[in-house]
């Protein structure tokens, strides 16, 4: 794989209104403060700081200054967009005003892309889902259309609002945490915190757009084993990221940081422990999970998580896991720092047996 | 560029029932996947006839106008209009590419798996995606599909390609369909 450029990292979350924010959060260590979601269920929620304009706006203003910080115009750019929820929350906001359900309120998904169509003019818009995994398939799927020459740059714009059939959902599958502590790998986790994120990034095969991170290769792949979960023996992962390494042409001594996926649920923390464990031995490289952070961002957690890394990286150590010697996984209980050029892989997992394990570089 | 092995049409009558579906589905596999919604039925139905044609690291894309319209009412009517829990397995099919996740269990495929909402115009970026892969050599093969259930329709295409020396003047489904074999 040729390795393309990540740059203009934009994200608002729980830890901020910005990506210098919730750096600065996230370098000391401070953990978001979870708020009960606003719906009957009141579980714990990580909310991105309180906006009052209306969603479309907000990704629209998002876009611009993504635009505007890398000095393109979209007509330059492919839009990938990544999220698992769109606007459906625009739906529930119509019914829990009153309007009736009716079949003719399901929007179309070009009735999605057609907001976008009428403000921007990019060379072409598409909507990727793959669940969890949805951001991280747009950047590689971004990546390798770069490199296949079909566009020359593309937009990442990843994003989940708020929802009550996505807070309600997890909540079905009892997947949700009720006490509000977010410890992926921790042995007495109760479950994922969910979090809003509105998150963007350009994609350029020229180091011209100030990166701050190189993609150099991925893979991405479906896991037939059941629709919730990967193999819990850790095949399926280790697989995953061993085709990613050969895609790369990158060895597993040349990893200097492992970005876990790290729901906090227990199929997957011990999938994911499995899998690492087959695949570095007692070689594991430092361990980083960024969940608890974030909260767990779904189909934009492949950008929201790397937003926040790269970005932290340039200037920061990264801070330690508080509970790395209960954890279940080899965490470290000092800061981490890594080097400009250094390898870092991160995992992405969701439903549908989506599996992706990304390789980048620190620029 | 591509070598266009196999491709496939159905059109059905839009008010055909999720039953009657799973029964046209039943008499071709021996076991049914259970809990899929209606276009994973449309999806499985698109791809069944590609069973062993395929190698298992193939990649599968997915492109639909709109999601499971039964199975978001479902969802907006159970969680939002009754103030319920949803069914973990329409929640979970309303988050993920379900269908082309139940396509590639029973085409056996463990490849790069895709889902995009298009409607009007799939076939460009459907291509694209497939292109981008076999270029790059992530997969030996592909498997295309394109679902359509709004205006009161039913009914997808597929196609298999393989990279090859064709050049499509468009990316479409009609320059597949009609492409020297």
């Amino acid at each position: 794989m040729i390795p393309v450029y990540l740059s203009q990292f934009h994200l608002c979350s729980a830890l901020g209104a910005n990506l210098a924010q919730a750096v600065g959060r996230y370098a000391k260590g401070e953990l978001p403060l979870p708020a009960p979601s606003l719906d009957r269920l009141q579980l714990p929620y990580l909310a991105a700081p309180a906006d009052k304009l209306p969603l479309r706006t907000r990704l629209h203003n998002l876009i611009d200054d993504t635009l505007n910080s890398a000095n393109l115009t979209a007509a330059e750019c492919l839009l990938l967009v990544a999220s698992t929820g769109l606007d459906v929350c625009l739906i529930e906001q119509k019914l829990q005003q009153g309007a009736p359900l009716d079949m003719a309120l399901l929007p179309s998904f070009d009735s999605f892309s057609e907001q976008f169509d009428g403000r921007f003019n990019f060379a072409a818009i598409r909507l990727l889902n793959t669940a969890c995994t949805s951001a991280a398939n747009a950047l590689l799927y971004g990546q390798r259309m770069l490199q296949a020459g079909l566009y020359r740059h593309v937009l990442v714009l990843a994003f989940e609002p708020p929802g009550q059939i996505t807070l309600s959902g997890f909540n079905a599958l009892e997947l949700a945490s009720r006490s509000g502590q977010y410890r992926p790998f921790h042995p007495q986790r109760d479950g994922l915190l969910l979090g809003e994120v509105y998150a963007a990034a350009i994609l350029s095969a020229k180091a011209d757009k100030a990166p701050i991170a190189e993609l150099i290769g991925g893979y991405s792949a479906c896991d037939t084993y059941n629709i919730t979960t990967t193999a819990e023996d850790g095949s399926h992962i280790a697989k995953v990221m061993q085709l990613a390494l050969q895609q790369a042409a990158v060895s597993i001594e040349d990893i200097a940081l492992l970005k876990l996926h790290g729901t906090a649920t227990l199929a997957n923390d011990t999938a994911e422990q499995n899998g690492v464990l087959r695949l570095f031995g007692t070689n594991i490289p430092p361990l980083v999970v960024l969940k608890p952070y974030l909260g767990h961002t779904l189909g934009a957690c492949g950008l929201s998580e790397l937003a926040l890394l790269f970005a932290t990286l340039q200037q920061h150590t990264l801070p330690p896991l508080s509970y790395a010697k209960d954890a279940s996984l080899p965490f470290s209980d000092t800061e981490l720092s890594v080097e400009p050029k250094a390898i870092v892989m991160a995992n992405f997992f969701g439903f549908g047996g989506n599996n992706a394990s990304l390789l980048l570089r620190k620029y | 560029m591509f070598s266009v092995i196999q491709h496939y049409e159905l059109e059905l009558d839009a008010n055909i029932s999720d039953k009657a579906l799973k029964q046209m589905l039943g008499q071709q596999l021996a076991k049914m996947p259970r809990r899929m919604d209606r276009l994973a039925l449309l999806t499985l139905l698109l791809a069944v006839p590609f069973r062993g044609q395929l190698a298992s690291n193939s990649g599968i894309y997915l492109a639909a106008d709109y999601p499971s319209l039964g199975n978001m009412h479902s969802l907006l009517d159970t969680v939002i209009v009754q103030q319920q829990l949803p069914k973990p397995f329409e929640f979970i099919n309303s988050v993920s590419n379900a269908a082309s996740f139940y396509a590639a269990q029973m085409l056996a495929l463990d490849g790069p798996n895709v889902f995009i909402g298009a409607g009007k115009e799939p076939w460009q970026p459907l291509t694209e995606l497939a292109f981008a892969d076999l270029q790059c050599h992530i997969v030996p093969e592909v498997l295309l599909i394109r679902c359509l259930q709004g205006k009161n329709q039913l009914c997808g295409q597929a196609v298999h390609l393989r990279s090859g020396h064709w050049q499509p003047t468009h990316w479409q489904f009609s320059d597949f369909a009609t492409a020297p074999r």
